[in-house]
């Protein structure tokens, strides 16, 4: 009877996401607009252009973050600013995965069939677009777990994951 | 047979030639062979296990098995053409809709072979089987909704209809396999064998709808900037430049 109840469980909720994902959205629309909208009001303004990347050196730079904490002593100010930093982050990287989508949104018209190269070609292009979704999922994930600050691949050199001692040297140094 | 049977199968085969007719006249046997082909599969085999019921009633179990597996086989082979046509306009995910049907037949088939080793007798080994596949089918069509979905390509109301289709059909199957082979057909073959038939009449009523016309899909709308290629070379650069901005952004 267990069987029954998971496969018919499993029937019904296929059909209950189905009936919700196939109502027909004009194209854009939905969340991702969502997401461009409020990243431009945010002002992380449109990626494909050098701003964009230059915010992001400014949203994952520990500078500020440390020097509010050990030059200025005022740990409650650093936290609050590693919170807005984090939300800025993951709403940088939805833009980033937003602008990437649209990249992959750009029709053309299919090759004939047949060409192996253009299978080959094809195979290829998904690797890449698998490859960054990948990434992407993982560089969020980080984010939200560590915050913006922290190393998203860990350092070969572990001593770096200890805590070390405050100094105003350190103002550009990364926290992790 | 009873008069129920007769009945639904009647209606089965009129919408069957009914969307054959369709397809033919608003040329949808370009766009969705596989799809057309298998509906005519369908019809050829259901007249001829209904012509074969009446005229050589021992053949009939064996015949319909037959056309019952193989069916189950080439509904894959419809889904992959499906998924081919969801993402044919975009080369960089083309190969998506065949990537997630390999998979999860992969997968699947897997997960299903140890279970066909172990010593059942052949009609319970056989209902496991149609029920793993219905399974994978059902999978394969949430997988497909939800990639597209995902990326934000519209499906247009032919491929939606197929797959909305297709799910009814597999999801109401999949139960009702379940329930077969917890109850035994003792107390569930009655029902069984009416609820089965139903859930393809009802599939069929909505790839009618669905498919009454070929309706073009309008691609997604995008920004082309100023002096961007559309070119694959240009689509791998840009891809591998995304990938790039992602990873010097982890290794810091």
């Amino acid at each position: 009877m267990t069987g029954v109840f998971v496969y018919s469980t499993i029937a019904i909720l296929a059909l209950v996401a189905i009936a919700w994902l196939a109502r027909e959205r004009s194209p854009g629309a939905g969340g991702r607009t969502r997401d461009m909208a409020s990243a431009q009001r945010t002002g992380l303004g449109v990626p494909g252009n050098g701003q964009f990347l230059k915010i992001s050196d400014r949203i994952f730079d520990p500078g500020d973050f440390v020097w509010l904490r050990d030059a200025v002593g005022r740990r409650d100010l650093a936290r609050q600013l590693a919170a807005s930093r984090q939300r800025l982050a993951v709403q940088w990287l939805r833009t980033l995965r937003y602008s990437f989508n649209e990249l992959l949104r750009t029709p053309q018209p299919a090759p004939l069939q047949g060409n192996a190269d253009s299978a080959q070609g094809s195979w290829e292009l998904l690797w890449l677009t698998a490859r960054f979704h990948l990434l992407l999922a993982y560089a969020v994930s980080a984010v939200r777990i560590f915050g913006p600050y922290h190393r998203l691949v860990p350092s070969p050199n572990w001593r770096r994951f200890l805590p070390e001692p405050a100094s105003p040297k350190r103002r550009f140094s990364t926290v992790n | 047979m009873p008069i129920y049977s007769v009945i639904v199968g009647i209606f089965g085969c009129s919408l069957e030639a009914l969307l054959l007719y369709r397809g033919w006249r608003g040329r949808l046997f370009n766009h969705f062979a596989l799809f057309f082909s298998y509906l005519a599969y369908v019809l050829v085999g259901s007249t001829a296990t209904f012509g074969t019921y009446y005229l050589r009633p021992h053949l009939y179990p064996r015949l319909f098995w037959y056309f019952f597996l193989i069916g189950l086989l080439a509904e894959f082979a419809v889904l992959a053409q499906i998924g081919d046509h969801v993402f044919k306009s975009y080369p960089a995910i083309r190969m998506l809709g065949r990537f997630l049907v390999s998979l999860v037949v992969v997968i699947s088939f897997a997960s299903i072979a140890p279970s066909l080793a172990s010593p059942l007798s052949h009609a319970r080994a056989l209902l496991d089987l149609a029920k793993g596949m219905m399974l994978t089918k059902a999978v394969i069509v949430v997988l497909l909704f939800m990639a597209a979905r995902y990326v934000g390509i519209p499906l247009g109301r032919n491929v939606a209809g197929m797959l909305l289709g297709f799910s009814l059909y597999v999801g109401v199957n999949m139960a009702n396999f379940a329930l077969d082979i917890a109850l035994g057909p003792g107390v569930y073959g009655q029902v069984f064998s009416t609820i089965g038939p139903l859930s393809w009449n009802l599939a069929l009523l909505v790839w009618t709808m669905a498919l009454w016309r070929y309706e073009p899909v309008i691609p997604a709308r995008v920004a082309i900037r100023v002096g961007e290629s559309k070119s694959p070379e240009s689509l791998r650069y840009r891809l591998e430049q995304f990938n790039t901005t992602l990873g010097s952004l982890l290794r810091k």
